[in-house]
């Protein structure tokens, strides 16, 4: 009897505990979604102005300008000897007055140094540099022939951060442009990425969008036929991205700056990466790091500090299109995320750091890093009550459909603001297909994701630093013969 | 609850087919008046290239009939490919079509936007010579970079002295835009930037003066012109430091017994910065019995300058060489290993070293 009270008394207990949790957990998600909303409404009159302000603007004639700064691409190989070639072809071509490309040669075991010193006739130089950052031993520097704006830096492995600390020394540019190999630009991108250097001395650093380029037609290194690609998950990530990247880094321009740009594309001031002391070997997050690193120092010694996102010049990147490689890559950003808000813990509601301590930090604290956290709490609750019957089942189907719905109209809201703005896939059947994966994306991607963050913030906790395989597909070429990311790449 | 939650749902449904409606909406009109246009622009393109060769009223008629949006566009990618004639041709084609004239109104526009807009077509066909001296002084940024660049189609003295004071905007895209008006001027600001470099030299020193020096100096070096000397030699003793190395560079650029005097003595500044500029100047002009003072910056503490003056040295052939060969022993380490560093480079990676 007392046995049976006592779990009639249990089991309330638990149900109050359970509605408890439920509050706070719809409490939470009505703060998010409103602070969502409130990045959104920022990112609509942020892409306004910056449409208005770049709508025939000459920027191919006032960029190529002698007055334009200097600008350094770095670009680290590891085992590239397939694509290296065409990957800095490419780079080669890219549309900017005053341009260095600095490729390091990551201590390769294949032939890339080969192909490099074949293919661009290359030239030993003596290597005059200052090495600012330590790094591994550079063996030698190269100089083209044909081409002497490349530079190639010949290195002991020691990593893509050590490689691009190398290329970092070695750099003669005012800004520095850090690329992963993989990375196909848009011919102009770096004219518009420039543009907020130009115009504000404040400007530390700028990220670009990123698309998926799986099922897109690539030639000479550049995307001439975009496509929304027709596998589940590759698909859906075209609309993960653009929603991260639209409305998430547009939106944190207006609300205190963004604290990530992506490794894959960013833009920065050389003198303020040598004062951080270039990238983090020990970190699996390096790019943010960097970022939260220039920030910090900017505000802390009155230097240039704003990191802006630029929503026009474009990087293709291809995305993982196996779930195993998929759940690795969002395991390790998760544990990226983590290390970087340890390191800059101090930064939390500091009022020293302005807008990066009282908005920016809390938001990627509280939001980016524990949402999988209350998201999963929510979940398995919701399930819990369920089954003890503390939840109705249409109670809980309505919630469920109201976050869904929330979801979906942010997402369609960034779809809209693409093609009003960009409209880069102009296919009907693309448009159809986007607006499918729109609708797919939050039932059962969104919880796969929560689960690999999840499981990434476990790691953190686990000291677990490693970065994962991966391995890639190979972007679908529009001629065989021009083919530049055929083969598979460590990330 | 039940209900609250109801009425959240269907907001949101509401929300989504608005946006999926306007979007299917605009997607359907953007494709028809790309189409529309992309006609029109093949069919066109012919006309307007042999308007532009011979001058055909007819064809002229014919091109009146292009949209707005693609004579706009085609005007912009044109007009600074052409020169002359057809130059003018073009221009006469967007008074014809009412271009000009709706360029001028949008730039007296009350909506920044909209002036912007205006500015930049006229930045292309050219207008109001009062409406470009009070774009020149807009309060946005955009529009005043805009008007420098109308500037360089209608370059007057006013609109020159206009230029050459915004190179202390305080907003860094229009000081851009006008240090690139006025290297795309070129020859034709040599009296008014001369005149200005010599007030200047001779104002008191101040933030402000620093302020419009620095990038005025760098025009100066690009246009290079011996009437340049005395103001270039009279800032070389201002009293910010980056203000002094523009004049090293200057002075490296114009070249002369006073240039190569007033370079030697800065290579002892106490500016690192200053006795980089100075060393690279002094390499470039090849100034050999500035030798041994070169080969004592290889002692400087500063690695930048140690460099500059290695490369110069270098440069310098017979006796730099000389000189770096003697370094090679020296005590001072540092010294010694830059020595050895520029002796040992290629001779191809010299002119990109020192350029």
């Amino acid at each position: 009897m007392i046995g049976i009270s006592a779990a009639i008394g249990a089991h309330g207990a638990l149900g109050s505990a359970l509605i408890d949790i439920g509050w706070v957990v719809l409490g939470y998600f009505v703060v998010v979604n409103g602070f969502y909303a409130v990045l959104l409404a920022l990112a609509v009159v942020d892409m306004r102005r910056h449409r208005l302000t770049v709508r025939g603007a000459p920027l191919w004639r006032l960029l190529a300008s002698e007055a334009a700064p200097s600008l350094s691409v770095l670009t680290p190989a590891h085992n590239e000897g397939r694509t290296v070639a065409a990957s800095v072809r490419a780079l080669l071509t890219l549309r900017y007055p005053d341009l260095e490309i600095v490729v390091v040669n990551d201590g390769s075991t294949d032939d890339t140094l080969e192909v490099l010193c074949r293919e661009f006739d290359l030239v030993e130089i003596h290597n005059i540099f200052r090495r600012v950052i330590p790094t591994r031993p550079v063996r030698a520097l190269f100089r083209s022939r044909i081409n002497p704006n490349l530079v190639v830096v010949d290195k002991d492995n020691g990593g893509k951060a050590d490689a691009l600390n190398a290329g970092l020394n070695i750099a003669t540019g005012d800004l520095v442009c850090a690329i992963d190999a993989d990375t196909l630009i848009e011919g102009e991108a770096l004219l518009r990425m420039v543009r907020p250097f130009v115009m504000d001395a404040d400007v530390v650093a700028a990220g670009g969008t990123i698309c998926v380029a799986n099922s897109s037609l690539v030639c000479h290194g550049r995307v001439v036929d975009a496509r929304v690609p027709s596998k589940w998950l590759s698909g859906v990530q075209v609309v993960e991205y653009m929603r991260a990247f639209l409305f998430g880094r547009l939106g944190w321009n207006r609300a205190g700056g963004n604290l990530i740009i992506s490794g894959a594309f960013g833009l920065f001031r050389r003198a303020a990466m040598l004062d951080a002391g270039g990238y983090v070997h020990d970190s699996v997050g390096e790019d943010m790091e960097l970022v939260a690193d220039i920030r910090r120092r900017g505000l802390e010694h009155g230097g240039p500090a704003r990191v802006v996102f630029v929503p026009d010049p474009v990087a293709w990147t291809e995305v993982p299109d196996h779930i195993g490689t998929l759940g690795r890559q969002r395991e390790r950003w998760q544990r990226g995320l983590c290390d970087v808000l340890w390191r800059h813990r101090k930064l939390l509601f500091n009022p020293r750091y302005g807008a990066l301590g009282m908005i920016v930090y809390p938001y990627f604290l509280f939001v980016e890093l524990l949402a999988p956290v209350i998201e999963g709490v929510g979940l398995v609750s919701l399930a819990v009550a369920i089954a003890l019957g503390e939840a109705g089942l249409g109670f809980a189907g309505l919630f469920l459909l109201l976050a869904y719905g929330l979801g979906l109209a942010l997402t369609a809201f960034t779809l809209l603001m693409e093609q009003l703005s960009f409209d880069r896939y102009r296919r009907g059947a693309d448009k159809l297909r986007l607006l499918l994966w729109a609708l797919l994306e939050p039932v059962g991607y969104r919880q796969l994701t929560v689960l690999w963050r999840l499981r990434g913030l476990v790691r953190y906790l686990g000291r677990r630093t490693d970065w994962g395989a991966m391995s890639r597909r190979g972007f679908q070429a529009a001629d065989e013969a021009l083919l530049p990311g055929a083969g598979s790449s460590a990330a | 609850m039940h209900h609250a939650l109801l009425l959240i749902l269907l907001a949101e449904a509401a929300v989504l087919t608005v946006c999926v409606v306007f979007g299917v909406t605009h997607a359907v009109v953007s494709s028809l008046m790309r189409r529309r246009e992309e006609t029109a622009e093949r069919e066109l393109r012919p006309v307007l290239a042999r308007w532009l060769t011979e001058g055909d009223p007819a064809d002229g008629e014919r091109l009146c009939r292009l949209p707005r949006s693609v004579l706009s566009r085609l005007l912009g990618g044109l007009v600074h490919q052409l020169d002359g004639p057809q130059r003018d041709r073009l221009v006469v084609l967007a008074v014809r079509t009412g271009l000009a004239g709706r360029a001028e109104r949008l730039a007296r526009s009350a909506s920044w936007w909209r002036r912007l807009r205006g500015v930049r077509l006229l930045s292309v066909i050219g207008g109001d010579p009062d409406l470009l001296e009070r774009s020149l002084v807009d309060p946005v940024a955009e529009i005043r970079m805009a008007a420098a660049e109308w500037a360089v189609v209608q370059p007057t003295d006013a609109v020159i002295d206009r230029l050459i004071e915004m190179l202390g905007d305080p907003h860094a895209l229009p000081r851009y835009a006008v240090q690139d008006a006025l290297l795309r001027l070129g020859g034709r600001i040599l009296p008014r930037l001369t005149a200005f470099l010599e007030e200047e030299a001779a104002a008191a020193p101040g933030a402000e003066r620093e302020r419009l020096l620095e990038p005025a100096l760098e025009v100066a070096c690009a246009i290079c012109d011996a009437r340049m000397l005395k103001p270039a030699l009279a800032v070389a003793g201002a009293p910010s430091p980056r203000v002094r190395a523009r004049a090293a560079e200057l002075l490296g650029a114009l070249g002369g017994g006073d240039a190569t005097a007033a370079l030697t003595s800065l290579l002892d500044d106490g500016s690192a910065e200053v006795r980089r500029a100075a060393a690279r100047s002094l390499g470039k002009l090849g100034h050999w019995p500035a030798a041994p003072a070169l080969a004592s910056r290889l002692r400087d503490p500063d690695f930048e300058v140690r460099r500059a003056a290695g490369l110069a040295l270098r440069s310098l052939r017979g006796p730099g060489q000389v000189m770096l060969h003697r370094m090679v022993s020296d005590r001072d380490r540092f010294a010694a290993d830059m020595a050895r560093q520029v002796l040992e480079l290629p001779e191809g990676s010299l002119k990109e070293l020192t350029a």
